[in-house]
């Protein structure tokens, strides 16, 4: 005779870890020092107003999103969201401290990476202002909402406020891959005019003599015309990091895709230009190559 | 003067390790980032709060995530009041023990969860999904022991028909 055994017992659930977006993480750590008296500030900054300008999701375009979806759920244990959507299917990752919406619109760009601003309406003047270009948006009256365009050198962005989005199923377990790095190649003067005004931005240039810059955390430019003499046409790159490249590297072509040499052109990074099993292209990067 | 700073200096140096699991423990029960982002503020916030007090308690991992459930049960009970879906439940036929002898599918199993109404949510997901015994789950609640086991068995009947029906019963 089987023993007899309550089905609500299979909701028992183990808390498993899970790592919060690391803006989130470093406002939270800063309020409490704030809160503890450890550190003196200016003045007290709300903590969404303290986020504006960074990075908060990246539109990945591919050619068929479910197959995506396997094939970077495979290499990397992500999970998501699937949302049809006029006639179109994006997976929104629920398991990567930065939300990657793998989407398979061909009239998408490649890349397009989301800021956060609080002021949506306000962006939207500034992107006009600056030379930008706003090609679609749906603002509230609160200034909320979003807006899509590009910016003056027609590098693609979106701008849009956080909110209360709707439910979704919660993750079972962490990515081994996550958004490493957007990639910008543009000319840096004029990014640094465009973004400083419209998202606060000021670019660091990585080392003298360098022509990469970091904007905010996950973003850098590349004046590819200034290092190299040569006209480049501005772009956006999606690179993912992972702990060790030539694990990943291997599992890649397993499944059907394809990966570059590892080179180590990226600061202490190991990179390497890879392909999904539709021609989709991306870039890794570790810091070891395991 | 190092020792009023003591406490602070150690939830401090817990920080790093514990929110990834008060996180964890938020987004996997309440299923939304934003909303677990806004509880675990919360509930680091309660225990700088700790901390100050004088003769401040050890802050451990175990003792952020008991706080992390009561901010989560003091969000579920706000949500049903604002969104009026608190509802007393008297399905009789529902008033009967239930060992529920079905398979589980376990994504699907926590998606209905999160379609039940608030009270029925935040009891089931204390005793089945925390393992939480009943007196304490009553203790979370502020109900009686006996109180609490009646509310369990009405939101097992409804998650048992949300899930035969593949609705919920908000």
């Amino acid at each position: 005779m089987s023993e007899r055994s309550d089905a609500f017992e299979a909701l028992l659930r183990p808390i498993t870890p899970l790592a919060p977006p690391s803006e989130f993480a470093a406002s939270l750590r800063r309020r409490l020092e704030q809160e503890l008296g450890m550190t003196l500030t200016d003045g007290l900054v709300s903590p969404s107003a303290e986020l504006d300008g960074t990075l908060a999701m990246v539109h990945f375009r591919v050619v068929d999103a479910d197959r995506a979806m396997s094939f970077f759920g495979d290499l990397f244990g992500w999970q998501a969201e699937r949302v049809p959507f006029e006639g179109h299917v994006s997976h929104y990752t629920v398991n990567t401290e930065l939300t990657v919406r793998i989407l398979d619109d061909p009239a998408a760009p490649p890349v397009v990476p989301n800021y956060r601003v609080t002021d949506v309406a306000a962006a939207v003047r500034s992107i006009e202002r600056a030379g930008g270009r706003v090609a679609a948006s749906e603002i509230a009256t609160d200034g909320g909402g979003w807006a899509q365009g590009a910016d003056d050198q027609g590098v693609p962005l979106l701008l849009f406020r956080p909110g209360r989005y709707h439910r979704h199923g919660a993750p079972t377990r962490a990515a081994s891959g996550d958004v490493g790095l957007v990639f910008i190649r543009a000319d840096a003067d004029r990014a640094e005019r465009f973004y400083r005004t419209l998202l606060g931005w000021h670019l660091e240039r990585a080392h003298p003599g360098s022509h990469y810059f970091e904007a905010v955390a996950r973003v850098g430019i590349f004046d590819e015309v200034a290092a190299f003499g040569r006209e480049a046409t501005p772009s956006v790159s999606l690179y993912f990091v992972v702990d060790a490249l030539t694990p990943v590297v291997s599992r890649i072509v397993q499944l059907g895709g394809h990966a570059g040499p590892a080179e180590q052109d990226m600061g202490p990074y190991f990179t390497s230009l890879c392909s999904d099993d539709q021609g989709t292209e991306f870039g890794l990067m570790a810091e070891t190559l395991g | 003067m190092e020792g009023p700073d003591i406490p602070g200096k150690a939830l401090l140096a817990l920080y790093d390790r514990a929110l990834p699991v008060v996180y964890g423990y938020l987004v996997d029960r309440c299923g939304d980032r934003v909303v677990a982002e806004d509880l675990a503020s919360e509930t680091f916030l309660a225990a700088v709060a700790a901390a100050k007090r004088p003769a401040a308690a050890e802050v451990s991992i175990p003792w952020l995530v008991g706080v992390a459930r009561h901010k989560l049960v003091d969000h579920w009970r706000r949500r049903s009041r604002d969104e009026h879906l608190v509802r007393d439940v008297s399905d009789s036929a529902s008033d009967r023990e239930d060992p529920w002898e079905a398979q589980l599918d376990a994504m699907r199993a926590l998606q209905v969860l999160e379609r039940l109404n608030g009270d029925h949510r935040t009891a089931l997901t204390l005793r089945y999904v925390d393992g939480l015994p009943v007196p304490q789950v009553a203790e979370l609640l502020g109900r009686s022991v006996h109180a609490t086991e009646g509310l369990l068995v009405r939101a097992r009947a409804a998650y048992r028909r949300a899930y035969g029906e593949g609705e919920g019963d908000v």
